[in-house]
């Protein structure tokens, strides 16, 4: 396994966790395959990749659930191996599936989930205080098999939070949801984040890598980039996109002079009339000037200028596609 | 500290809840027993089952009339079916269950017993539970035993009629011993071999009399020392002044009478079979089935309750996800053991308090112990039922694997604790088996409190607390191993 292409973070940023060359092997299935992974303390971090890409086991091994076969895991500087009951009361996990009970009441599965933490039984403002962020301070009485599936993401989120944890682990917690729900409870996440909490999500909706700091993007066991949301679409497409308009047509010499410069990696036609460009660039900030300097010495000018982001589904599908050399 | 217990207290409260919002479960545990036994009781009889049979022999004779006379002595239950000679024919009815026994009487009786052997009444019949089979063999010992004694009667009735005959001899014996005390010096020697005469004669009467059976009254000579006193006294020596020995002579006589009174106005019955057994069982009040069977439906049903609820239980905890969840919260194997395991044990305790209390009020089933005691024995019991259970709910990877266990712990309740077969009739190495189930201690420990009012026995109740300490103790060891990483 060659490294994966990352962006290591700053210097100055401190981590909550950290996997080095971690590898997990059933059998003769390798399930996760020398991942390397940050998580920086007080960012959202996403692990985003198919159905049964890792994501989960690697999770796992940071939780201390699963040993892992090779490599090195950190949390909080301490293998899960090692966690102290001080460590672990730090820690926050909301698994993919429920992991309630059914026949117990919302506010009766809080309670549980507060006491395997020894919370003390004082926790009527904690849990006022959860049931509002969550939205199910009416519901606190339902049982929770007559909740929805959204509902009970929610009660699982609480139960994650109530004994207020600096690290959160989520595992597919917007699986399932309607967009608004989902929507929503990324917004409750990033208020977690501005609280100075850490969470890590695993995802299979690669779209969601848009509200996360940094993204680990794994396929197949592998992690294909771990770094930040712009840098993972640059490293699929190779740069980032500009959509030129311009006022005459773009004919050969046009094109060629634009391709002439080197941070100009390609240029796509998008009409039949050629007036609609899009140049693909290194790095749309940086570069645009330079675009337009080079279309003010040619017969024809720029009208609009605006940079292009394909969507990460887009972004991911060429990356696995370069993974698997298909692209 | 404080956090030990409210983590341990999250699976109490937790399980018990659970438990509580399936209401038609706790009903079906508690009430549903209940039913049972109570149906049970008002549904057994106290009678054995009424069984219809036929009686095969010689189509004439003296076994014929026997027949007759037999029907009379069978026992209450069996119903006459009537007589055949064609014996191939009976048994076909039996074949085809139209009647339940063929009583097959010997056809030469006489020949048989004359060659030094014994006439044999063949009770046949075609039942396959060995339960009922034995009561079938032990109605065909009754049967002989009745044929028996009816034909012993027949000879004691006779004995007792020799009883007149001997009486009017009496008489014959007073006459010559008055000759005696009157006759003079030359006459004493003839009066003497008269009254010796007369005596002999009414010996050998007497002698057929069953005189041997009939022992004295306290303070009283038997027939058979009243005869010997009087045969002594008419052999005295002769020197023997007559008046003294006709004093000596009367004073037996008036024994032998009394004795041959006593004789006549004896029971035939009670000649034949003077000696009755009677079964008393040591303790307060009567015992019945529904009364047996009660304090082990309670252990035994508590029991499988316990186990199969436990096994269950760390499975679901797989299936939900929540094991997870226990790995990384900072919660350690014991306490999550022991908040189980308390909150089975209340539930054992609470079931048994509410299944005996039912018991006792709608179906009278004693308590003749004390409640302490009782209380004991659940603790005991239930303890290691938990313990038990925990060991499954360890080895099963299943839903199906944990309740396929607990149905086996049931079984083997059901066959090896004593609920329906007293120990004692297993082999020695099978009570290995039996001492590795809970119940078999329980089922002991509340038929003595219950139904003999006494204590718990202390070496059940240790036996009970070293499984519960040496279970409970693997069972966190292998729980903390299940608690590591994978």
């Amino acid at each position: 396994m060659t490294a994966a292409p990352s962006s290591p973070p700053t210097p100055d940023e401190a981590l909550a966790a950290r996997a080095v060359g971690l590898t997990k092997r059933f059998g003769d299935l390798v399930a996760v395959d020398a991942i390397d992974l940050v998580v920086p303390e007080g960012s959202i971090v996403g692990v985003i990749g198919p159905s049964g890409s890792g994501k989960t086991t690697t999770v796992r091994m940071l939780l201390g659930v699963v040993t892992p076969t090779d490599g090195l895991v950190e949390v909080f500087g301490t293998p899960p191996a090692q966690f102290t009951p001080q460590q672990r009361s730090r820690l926050g996990y909301m698994p993919q599936h429920s992991a309630l009970y059914p026949n117990l009441s919302i506010e009766e599965n809080l309670h549980f989930a507060a006491s395997i933490y020894g919370l003390p039984f004082k926790r009527r403002e904690r849990f006022e205080q959860l049931l509002t962020f969550v939205e199910l301070d009416e519901h606190r009485d339902r049982l929770l098999r007559d909740a929805s599936g959204g509902m009970q993401r929610r009660v699982a989120l609480a139960a994650a939070l109530l004994h207020d944890p600096s690290l959160l682990f989520l595992d597919e917690p917007t699986t399932g949801l309607d967009p608004v729900l989902r929507r929503k409870l990324w917004d409750h996440f990033a208020q977690l984040r501005a609280e100075g909490r850490t969470v890590v999500v695993t995802t299979q909706y690669v779209g969601e890598a848009a509200h996360c700091d940094r993204v680990a993007l794994i396929v197949d066991g592998a992690l294909l980039v771990d770094a930040t949301p712009d840098l993972l679409r640059r490293r699929a497409f190779g740069g980032d996109y500009l959509d030129v308009t311009i006022s005459g047509r773009a004919d050969d010499d046009v094109v060629a002079s634009l391709l002439s410069i080197d941070r100009i990696l390609g240029i796509e036609r998008m009409d039949p009339d050629g007036r609609h460009l899009r140049l693909l660039v290194s790095d749309a900030q940086d570069d645009a000037a330079l675009v337009r300097s080079c279309l003010a010495s040619s017969p024809v000018e720029v009208v609009t200028m605006s940079r292009h982001e394909p969507s990460f589904d887009d972004a991911f599908v060429q990356l696995v596609a370069q993974k698997r050399g298909t692209a | 500290m404080t956090a030990r217990l409210i983590r341990m207290s999250a699976f109490l409260r937790r399980e018990l809840l659970e438990i509580w919002r399936q209401p038609r479960l706790l009903l079906t545990l508690v009430v549903g027993p209940f039913v049972i036994l109570g149906v049970f009781g008002a549904g057994l009889r106290d009678q054995d089952p009424d069984l219809t049979y036929v009686l095969t022999g010689p189509a004439e004779g003296a076994m014929r009339d026997l027949a007759d006379r037999a029907v009379a002595v069978m026992p209450r239950q069996m119903n006459f079916g009537g007589y055949t000679s064609d014996r191939d024919a009976a048994l076909d009815q039996l074949r085809q269950g139209r009647i339940d026994i063929v009583v097959s009487l010997p056809e030469d009786p006489q020949r048989t017993i004359a060659a030094g052997g014994r006439a044999a009444i063949v009770v046949h019949h075609d039942l396959v539970d060995p339960i009922e089979s034995r009561a079938v063999e032990l109605t065909s010992q009754h049967v002989g035993d009745r044929v028996n004694r009816m034909l012993s009667r027949q000879l004691v009735e006779r004995g007792q009629a020799g009883v007149g005959e001997a009486q009017e001899q009496l008489s014959e014996v007073r006459a010559a011993i008055d000759d005696l005390r009157d006759a003079g010096d030359e006459e004493t020697e003839q009066a003497r071999q008269d009254v010796l005469r007369e005596v002999q004669a009414l010996s050998g009467t007497a002698g057929r009399t069953p005189a041997v059976l009939t022992p004295g009254d306290p303070g009283e000579p038997s027939l058979a020392e009243a005869l010997t006193a009087l045969e002594d006294a008419a052999r005295r020596p002769d020197d023997t002044p007559p008046a003294r020995q006709a004093a000596q002579l009367n004073q037996a006589v008036d024994d032998l009478d009394a004795a041959l009174q006593r004789l006549e106005a004896l029971p035939p019955e009670n000649i034949v079979s003077p000696f009755l057994g009677i079964a008393r069982r040591v303790g307060p009040g009567g015992v019945g089935l529904t009364e047996f069977y009660a304090p082990a439906v309670v252990v035994v049903l508590v029991q499988h309750m316990l186990v199969s609820f436990l096994a269950l239980s760390l499975v679901r905890e797989k299936e939900l996800g929540t094991d997870d969840l226990f790995r990384i919260a900072p919660l350690t194997a014991g306490e999550l053991l022991v908040g189980k395991s308390l909150a089975y044990l209340l539930l054992g305790l609470f079931s048994t308090v509410v299944l005996v209390g039912l018991l006792v009020v709608g179906l009278d089933v004693p308590l003749r112990g004390s409640v302490v005691g009782l209380a004991l024995a659940a603790l005991a019991t239930y303890a290691a039922a938990v313990a038990l259970g925990f060991t499954l709910a360890l080895v099963s990877q299943s839903h199906s694997q944990a309740v396929q266990t607990a149905m086996l712990v049931l079984l083997a309740s059901i066959f090896f604790s004593g609920f329906v077969l007293s120990l004692a009739r297993f082999h020695p190495p099978l009570d290995v088996v039996a001492r590795a189930l809970p119940a078999t201690y329980g089922v002991s420990m509340f038929r003595d409190v219950m139904l003999r009012g006494r204590a718990p026995a202390v070496d059940s109740l240790v036996s009970l607390a070293v499984y519960a300490a040496a279970l409970t103790t693997v069972n966190w060891w292998r729980l903390r191993r299940r608690f590591a990483p994978a």
